[in-house]
């Protein structure tokens, strides 16, 4: 349970990141509240990112990488070696940035990721490339596009589509990076009202640079500098009355 | 970590500066009104009155400012703090500046029907009012919390004078002191309506350190209990003698 008497969806121990052998995080101890949504805050630089990928173990990938502690999904250390790092990115799923969408159809985006976990019945995965791409919001917008290319759409529905085709395997967490930071505010404000919904059945972590976005999206928020967790709390406690300087000069612009 | 003057706290900075401007204007209201009633002066009695527009004037500037402070900058944390402050303080100011008005305007007529015994309690008064009042305005411009948080707590033992104060006035338009009442009906009436001036002016002048404190700690004192009367000055109707009325 953490402090707020919400049980603890996924939560880092003591977790230090290395590239090679710059040390890019320290010591990190932090929870994320089950079916709520938590904002990472921090100048550029300070990590947000690293740590978001430790999440599902994203860094994996990058060579000589490596991360020390313990990052506890369900109360397992997905660190673990035997974690299956696979099922671990359909448990804990991602959101970029730039939209990535596959160069293939709509609906193919979606339906990729289902038929790669073994579904097969055609009215099946149709049924729930529409219950996903619902759930992102932008069904009705594009239910007559499903079979043209997924690059055809703007950027604000390739991002819906991306968090859609991240849904469709049903996720428990989803990781979001600066996921609106490419689209323009009419957008912006459609991701930010469905993760609003989506957080009913998960539990959502984004990074943002835009202090009014994590103060209207999220219910906690942790602010990073320097690859070290300096405070974190109820996202309303952080804005209204932070406790340490360092938060306070950054969320107000004192900063640097 | 660094740190840099933005456009927002430059924009803060005039705001602050504008309700000093306007707990400046006040305290001269008030300066203004105590000569009067103890002088009997008519100019300064017109000071006040004509002073009450600029005050106005300055309360709706100090509202646009603050909105337009948090439409345009969304401000968070300490700058939101003070932003809100500013906007309830303006109200305490505006209404403090009225009560100023309502001395002043009974100030030439108590200063010729009232004798100087019931005078004297009411200058005792006023003077009490100014103090706490500019107190306050320190309390304010030094963003001192632990001062703010002092004078809501001196402030049970200010309304205790008061509420003498005011018995004694009242035993002295009723006469209880075995002579027969010497003033006339409405001057009683206007000295009494000239005290709940004055207790308005120090409940407004407390609510000015409660918004410091908010403004230094992010937490609202203004319902917390402390001592007897939680720091506020109790409502006039006390000083009867009876306690609460009955409905
Ligand atoms: N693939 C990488 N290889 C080496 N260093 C990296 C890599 N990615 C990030 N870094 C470094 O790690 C630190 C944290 O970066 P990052 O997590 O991207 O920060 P943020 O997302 O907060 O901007 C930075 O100093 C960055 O240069
Ligand atoms: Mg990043």
């Amino acid at each position: 349970m953490s402090h707020s008497g919400i049980p603890v969806k996924l939560s880092a121990r003591g977790l230090n990141f290395f590239y090679g052998r710059h040390q890019a995080l320290f010591d990190v101890n932090l929870d994320f509240p089950e079916y709520r949504i938590t904002a990472l805050i921090g100048p550029s630089g300070c990590g947000k990112s690293t740590f978001l990928r430790c999440l599902n173990r994203m860094n994996d990938l990058i060579p000589g990488a490596r991360a020390q502690g313990e990052i506890l999904l369900n109360g397992e250390n997905i660190n673990d070696r035997r974690t299956d790092v696979v099922s671990l990115r359909r448990r804990v799923g991602m959101v970029f940035q730039k939209p990535n969408p596959f160069p293939k159809s709509v609906f193919e985006n979606v339906a990729y990721g289902l038929r790669v976990n073994g579904m097969t019945k055609k009215a099946e995965i149709s049924d729930k490339v529409e219950e996903s791409l619902r759930r992102a919001a932008i069904f009705e917008e594009i239910k007559d596009r499903l079979h043209k290319s997924a690059l055809s759409l703007s950027g604000g529905q390739q991002q819906r589509l991306c968090i859609a085709r991240a849904l469709a395997v049903d996720p428990q967490v989803l990781l979001m990076d600066e996921p609106a930071s490419a689209l323009d505010p009419i957008a912006t404000q459609k991701i930010e009202e469905s993760m609003h919904e989506l957080k009913a059945r998960l539990t959502i972590i984004i990074v943002t640079h835009n202090m009014q976005q994590a103060a209207r999206v999220s219910d906690g928020t942790a602010f990073f500098y320097m690859g070290k967790l300096v405070e974190s709390g109820e996202t309303e406690g952080i804005f209204t009355r932070p406790r340490l300087k360092q938060t306070e000069d950054y969320i107000t612009g004192r900063f640097g | 970590m660094n740190t840099k003057e933005t456009r927002l706290q430059q924009e803060l900075e005039r705001l602050r500066a504008k309700l000093l401007i306007m707990c400046a204007s006040v305290d001269v209201a008030l300066d203004n009104a105590s000569a009067a009633l103890y002088g009997g002066n008519p100019e300064r009695v017109e000071t006040v009155l004509r002073g009450d527009a600029a005050i106005n004037t300055l309360e709706m500037e100090i509202d646009d400012m603050a909105l337009s402070i948090l439409a345009r900058n969304q401000p968070v944390a300490h700058d939101l703090r003070f932003v809100v402050a500013a906007l309830r303080m303006v109200l305490d100011l505006e209404r403090i500046g009225d009560e100023a008005v309502s001395v002043a305007e009974r100030a030439l007529m108590l200063h010729a029907r009232l004798p100087a015994a019931g005078m004297r309690i009411v200058n005792e008064l006023m003077d009490a009012a100014r103090a706490l009042y500019a107190r306050s305005v320190e309390v304010f411009r030094a963003g001192d919390a632990e001062k703010a948080m002092d004078l809501r707590r001196n402030e049970d033992e200010g309304s205790k004078k008061e509420m003498l104060a005011l018995q004694r006035m009242v035993d002295y338009l009723r006469g209880r002191d075995g002579r027969e009442p010497d003033w006339t009906p409405d001057a009683g009436l206007h000295a009494l309506l000239a005290c709940r001036a004055l207790n308005r002016i120090r409940r407004r002048s407390v609510n000015i350190a409660e918004q410091t404190f908010f403004i230094a700690r992010g937490e609202n004192i203004k319902h917390i209990r402390s001592g007897t009367d939680g720091g506020k000055a109790p409502p006039l109707c006390y000083a009867l003698g009876e306690g609460i009325p009955k409905a």
